[in-house]
């Protein structure tokens, strides 16, 4: 498919193809950004995750005793990259529903 | 008087008297005479015969009706004004001035309109050259409807003339919440290119949506020009509705005329833009 520079002035619009060395520069920059996809997936699930651990660090508190299960729950949001080590194990932490809500069940508060 | 002695005076005189004319009975005058009279009956015939032609061009009538100037034929060269307008001018009252009116250029601090439209899909946007050092040191910048982000940031780099300005050159920073009461937050120094703010996810139900402005300034060498804005919508990767503020500067003395905006990952993009040179 081409690809395109849209040049826009005050006098109109021009829409050039890309060719050539620019366009080996853009493939190759496109490869290089889709061989980063399972780092940047990694990225939002560490913020998925860090969301959740700052909602219950409260639990933390001196005069506060945290459940068991809210413990065994924020231990197992830690280990998430080190039990998850694939972008196919990525993609189902990250899966939604139509609505947009995360369909894995590692994301709810117990 | 006897007709022998009128005539005897005409004669003598060489001419009739005005009171004998006054009273001459029209039917009296036949023979070539005659053929020079205008009968009341042709008076009345040739007024019922006229019919008054429509007025037609940018004033126009109907028959002998009022005349009107058409709809949406009045130009700039219709108008009497004291000077030659430049683009971008505005018409202004001078009562002093020929016609009342002068064309003078927009009054500090107006937003005048440089360029807008729908840029089509593609990797690259590049704003040429509608800086005006001359008019406006800041512009604003709209982008609405932006579509084709896939969880990527709209990445921003100068331009001068044609020049792409890819040195790292750019120093950076955004900071934004999230529906869910979190921040989101990032910053880089030296880098090609500056986001303008946090990833975002373009999709048609979830368009994103741009604001920023660009401060040029010409004779600064080190961050004169910068860009401040904001950029919100809804990110289906996080699940949150966002906005985040961002700034940055570029540590350089190219004198920039335009920018070039791209999405991180070479995504094509398309959206609805507009820029505003804000008037000295």
């Amino acid at each position: 498919m081409a690809e395109y520079n849209n040049i826009i002035r005050l006098e109109g619009v021009t829409r050039v193809e890309i060719t050539g060395e620019e366009l080996t520069k853009l493939e190759a920059d496109r490869t290089a950004f889709a061989n980063k996809s399972s780092e940047r997936k990694l990225e939002v699930i560490k913020q998925l995750r860090l969301d959740r651990l700052k909602e219950t660090d409260w639990y933390s508190n001196s005069d506060v005793t945290m459940p068991d299960n809210v413990k065994t729950w924020r231990q197992t949001l830690r280990d998430l990259p080190a039990n998850h080590s694939n972008e196919t194990a990525y993609d189902a932490l990250l899966a939604r529903d139509k609505d947009g809500n995360l369909t894995h069940s590692v994301w709810s508060k117990p | 008087m006897t007709k022998a002695r009128q005539l005897a005076d005409l004669i003598s005189s060489g001419s009739i008297e005005t009171a004998e004319i006054t009273s001459l009975d029209a039917a009296k005058l036949t023979g070539n005479i005659a053929d020079a009279r205008v009968p009341a009956s042709a008076v009345t015939q040739h007024a019922n015969n006229y019919t008054h032609p429509n007025h037609s061009g940018e004033v126009t009538s109907t028959a002998d009706g009022a005349t009107v100037i058409t709809d949406n034929i009045v130009d700039e060269a219709n108008l009497k004004v004291s000077n030659t307008p430049t683009n971008g001018y505005m018409l202004t009252a001078q009562s002093g001035n020929t016609g009342g009116l002068t064309w003078a250029d927009a009054p500090s601090g107006t937003h005048v309109k440089l360029v807008s439209g729908s840029a089509s899909s593609s990797v690259n946007h590049d704003f040429q050259n509608f800086m005006d050092t001359s008019k406006y040191n800041s512009y604003m910048v709209q982008f609405s409807k932006v579509i084709g982000l896939a969880s990527n940031a709209l990445h921003f780099q100068f331009v001068a003339n044609t020049t792409v300005l890819t040195n790292s050159n750019y120093w950076w920073a955004f900071h934004g919440h999230r529906s869910t009461n979190n921040e989101i937050v990032n910053y880089g120094e030296q880098s090609a290119q500056a986001p303008l703010g946090s990833a975002m996810v373009g999709s048609s139900g979830n368009a994103a949506n741009y604001l920023f402005h660009i401060y040029n300034n010409p004779n600064s060498t080190n961050m004169g020009n910068n860009v401040y804005g904001h950029n919100w919508g809804y990110r289906s990767d996080l699940g949150d509705y966002l906005f985040t503020d961002y700034a940055f500067g570029f540590n350089n003395s190219h004198n920039v005329t335009g920018f070039r905006v791209h999405a991180e990952g070479n995504d094509a993009t398309t959206f609805d833009y507009a820029i505003y040179g804000i008037a000295k």
